[in-house]
C-alpha cells in the first residue's frame, strides 16, 4: 500500500518521494515505503537516529542509489527513467554538502570552489569571478589562496557549502553538515544555510540526529525511524504536540523544559534515562 | 504546564487558582522559541486543600494535555503540574 505523503510546504514540489523502498542485499530494508514531498523554497529536515534510513534517503534523492520500487522525482523528472547520461543535468541543479567537508586538500579554496564550474564547461575566467563571487557570500573573499588544513572546521564547511553553490543549484542536500563543528560554530553554518534558503532562494534537504538543527533551520520535518517515517509536519506543530514516541524524545532533547523528576518517584518524566543499571543521569 | 503558542491553559490558570484558593509556586521553566513562536512548559507546586488542589489539577488536565500528580496530599502538601505525565508530587 502507498504510504501517505509528506506534505512539504507551500511552493510547487522540487523533491518527491513516492512510497520509496530500499533493500540492500541480504535483505536488509534500508529505506520502506517512504512518500514525501518538499516544496521549493522549503528547508525540510529529516531526522532519525543512525541507522533510520536517511542518509540511504539522502542518495536516493541524488541519483547515487537507485530505489528497489517506488520513484523519487527532482524537478518534476523520474530519476529512475534517466540513464546516467540523463542524470548529469538533474545533478547539476542539486548540490551536496557533506559532514566531513569532503574537500580536495590538495587544491586552495578557489580551486575546491572553482572544480565543479570547470567541470560544467565554464571558461576559466567566468568561473573564477563566479567561485570568487560564492566565497564572498560564505564569508570567505580573501581566503582563496588557503589550503583546507589551514582553515578551521567552520571555514571548511563554509567552502563545503560555496563549492555546492557555485553551480547555482536548486537543491541543496546536507548531509549531517554540522554533525562534526562545536555549537558556536554549528550556529554559524545554520545562520549561513537560512541565508542559502532565504536570499539565494535554495530548496535545502538536510539530515540530522540533532532535533536542535531542526529547531533552528527548518520549516518542515519528517521522523525516520527502521526506515519509515513515523511522523511529519510542520516544524512548531511536531515540537508542541508531537505523537510518536520517537518524535516526542527529540523533541525533548532540543528544549529540556521539564525538571528531572527522577529523585523523587525513581523515574524521570522530562527524557533523561538511565545512565547505569539502577540510576538515572540528572536531566541535562 | 505547556506553553503552547494560541494553546488556552496559561489563561485557564488564574481563574482555577482563584476560584478553588490554591496558591503555587514555581518549580521549574523551560521557555524557548521555535520558528519565532515561544514554546515549553512550566512547573508549579500547588499548595492547598487536598481537594482544592486535586480540582486545579484536574482544571488543567481538561484544559490541554497538561497533567498533574495530585494524589491524596494534606494541606501542607504539593501536587506538581508538568507536561509529560502524571506523577506523584507529594513530599
Amino acid at each position: 500500500m502507498t504510504a501517505p505523503a509528506t506534505p512539504g510546504g507551500p511552493g510547487q514540489p522540487v523533491i518527491e518521494l513516492r512510497d520509496v523502498r530500499k533493500e540492500f542485499p541480504g535483505g536488509a530494508m534500508a529505506v520502506d515505503g517512504v512518500s514525501l514531498t518538499v516544496g521549493a523554497g522549503t528547508v525540510f529536515g529529516v531526522v532519525g537516529h543512525s541507522g533510520a534510513g536517511k542518509s540511504t534517503l539522502l542518495r536516493l534523492v541524488n541519483g547515487l542509489e537507485e530505489p528497489t520500487s517506488g520513484s523519487v522525482l527532482v524537478d518534476g523528472q523520474d530519476l529512475s527513467a534517466l540513464g546516467e547520461r540523463g542524470l548529469r543535468p538533474v545533478r547539476r541543479e542539486i548540490g551536496m554538502v557533506f559532514q566531513q567537508f569532503n574537500l580536495f586538500r590538495s587544491r586552495t579554496v578557489l580551486g575546491n570552489v572553482l572544480y565543479p564550474l570547470r567541470l560544467a564547461g565554464l571558461d576559466r575566467a567566468a568561473a573564477r569571478a563566479r567561485a570568487e563571487e560564492t566565497l564572498d557570500f560564505v564569508g570567505l573573499s580573501g581566503h582563496g589562496g588557503r589550503y583546507p588544513e589551514q582553515l578551521s572546521g567552520g571555514q571548511r564547511q563554509r567552502v563545503g557549502i560555496a563549492r555546492a553553490l557555485t553551480t547555482r543549484p536548486k537543491v541543496l542536500l546536507c548531509d549531517e553538515a554540522t554533525s562534526a563543528l562545536d555549537p558556536q560554530t554549528t550556529g554559524e553554518v545554520l545562520a549561513l544555510l537560512r541565508r542559502v534558503n532565504r536570499e539565494l532562494g535554495v530548496t535545502i534537504l538536510l539530515i540530522t540526529h540533532e532535533m536542535e538543527v531542526v529547531r533552528g533551520l527548518c520549516d518542515r520535518v519528517a521522523v525516520m525511524e527502521e526506515g519509515k517515517v513515523v511522523e511529519s509536519g510542520e516544524v512548531y506543530e511536531v515540537f508542541a504536540r508531537p505523537r510518536h514516541a520517537t518524535t516526542a524524545a527529540f523533541v525533548r532533547s532540543a528544549l529540556h523544559s521539564a525538571p528531572c523528576t527522577a529523585p523523587r518517584t525513581g523515574r524521570c518524566w522530562s527524557g533523561c534515562g538511565p545512565a547505569t543499571r539502577g540510576g538515572w543521569s540528572p536531566c541535562r | 504546564m505547556p506553553v503552547i503558542d494560541g494553546a488556552p491553559v496559561m489563561d485557564a490558570l488564574a481563574p482555577l487558582l482563584r476560584g478553588h484558593g490554591v496558591d503555587f509556586a514555581f518549580v521549574h521553566g523551560g521557555v524557548g522559541e521555535v520558528r519565532g513562536r515561544p514554546l515549553g512548559s512550566v512547573t508549579l507546586e500547588l499548595r492547598g486543600e487536598e481537594a482544592a488542589v486535586e480540582a486545579v489539577a484536574a482544571g488543567l488536565a481538561s484544559v490541554t494535555g497538561t497533567t498533574a500528580g495530585a494524589a491524596a496530599v494534606p494541606a501542607n502538601a504539593t501536587a506538581t503540574a508538568t507536561a509529560s505525565g502524571v506523577k506523584a508530587g507529594v513530599r
